[in-house]
């Protein structure tokens, strides 16, 4: 199965879905004009992995800003990962802030709080 | 009117979808009374959960918003810094050179176009190579700074002060003729006079050198500075620590 790359754009996240560990991994900021537009190849990704290969699901997210309607998308991606982890499978989500980002370490605790799937919020040091 | 969010499109739709499926059942009078509370009841569920999923991503919208103004806030400070940078000596924290002629020229721009007379300064530290020689740069830097707060000090609010050169100061006087820009640079002379500097407690003076646009009509502002440059020199032949007005 193809692993799926999407380089960063001024206003669009960089993404990264290994289909050999099943880790994917977003980093950057998120504002696009239509993020239905830019999250459809990440769902259609998953639901492939999870046809085709099925094992563990590793999602890291390094985000720094989220617009709305990303916020939208990336809730339903993690809702579809929470109904693959309800199923048995193997899935974690690594939601990163910078150690005096307070925003992006309460956007993260605000998802968690919802989400019935082994959710982390950590501190990651910008390098 | 402002465009949907295109995340609260998508709400609205399941909103929809959700009352179409249920219409049908609400619809249906003959239903019996249990099945009709039973449908209601699960319709009232599916709506908390989808204004639960709209509360989340406004809050979670909101964070954003809120750290997107702080960015934007924090942008405007450290331009005001950068503007400040751009404008100020930074030694002295008095104007750097460019920015005192930018002054100076829109004063003299002002005499043309509604006659507003105003006054002009030169300040030339007495000695100024020999303290450097004598006690090395950071002292002389330190004479710098402190005669420059000794000018600042002096100054009445609509006044400027700019470092014009290494051991020079320029000063401009709105609305001043030179009999009350006697007073300012005396008063500016003897401050000077009277400090002392660091901890080896140096004496330092001052020469001035001023005129105003009456005298002699100067007609550009090269014709003005030196007017005001002779007058300097003059208080440096005459022994020093002293202000001496232009006269043709």
């Amino acid at each position: 199965m193809n692993n799926l790359i999407i380089t960063a754009a001024k206003d669009t996240l960089n993404i990264n879905c290994d289909s050999a560990t099943g880790i994917i991994d977003m980093k950057g900021i998120s504002y696009p004009q239509d993020a239905a537009d830019f999250f459809n190849p990440v769902f259609d990704w998953l639901e492939s992995y999870i046809n085709e290969v099925a094992a563990q699901v590793i999602l890291n997210l390094h985000i720094d800003y989220l617009n709305t309607s990303s916020t939208k998308c990336l809730f339903d991606f993690i809702d579809r990962l929470e109904n693959y982890y309800k199923q048995g499978n193997a899935v974690q989500v690594n939601w990163y802030h910078e150690v005096d980002d307070e925003d992006i370490k309460e956007t993260g605790l605000e998802f968690q709080e919802d989400m019935e799937l082994p959710f982390a919020v950590l501190v990651w040091v910008k390098n | 009117m402002t465009d949907i969010d295109p995340s609260m499109k998508k709400v609205f739709k399941q909103e929809l979808l959700i009352l179409s499926k249920y219409q049908l059942i609400a619809e249906d009078a003959n239903l019996p009374e249990q099945e009709l509370r039973q449908s209601y009841q699960t319709l009232l569920n599916a709506y908390r959960l989808l204004l639960q999923d709209a509360m989340k991503i406004t809050n979670i919208g909101d964070i954003n918003q809120k750290k997107l103004f702080e960015a934007f806030e924090e942008l405007e400070r450290q331009k005001a810094i950068l503007y400040q940078s751009s404008i100020m000596d930074h030694l002295t924290q008095v104007y750097n050179r460019s920015y005192i002629m930018k002054i100076f020229d829109n004063a003299f721009a002002q005499t043309k176009r509604y006659q507003q007379d105003f006054s002009c300064i030169i300040l030339d530290i007495d000695n100024f190579k020999a303290i450097n020689d004598t006690y090395g740069h950071p002292v002389g830097d330190e004479v710098i700074k402190e005669t420059a707060q000794n000018i600042a000090s002096q100054l009445r609010d609509a006044d400027s002060v700019g470092r014009y050169g290494g051991e020079e100061f320029l000063i401009i006087l709105p609305n001043t003729r030179v009999a009350e820009a006697k007073q300012v640079a005396e008063k500016i002379r003897i401050t000077v006079e009277n400090a002392t500097v660091g901890k080896q407690k140096l004496s330092v003076t001052v020469s001035l050198g001023l005129s105003d646009t009456l005298i002699a009509s100067p007609t550009t502002q090269e014709e003005m500075l030196h007017n005001v440059d002779v007058a300097l020199y003059q208080a440096k032949e005459k022994g020093k620590n002293r202000t001496v007005t232009y006269t043709r």
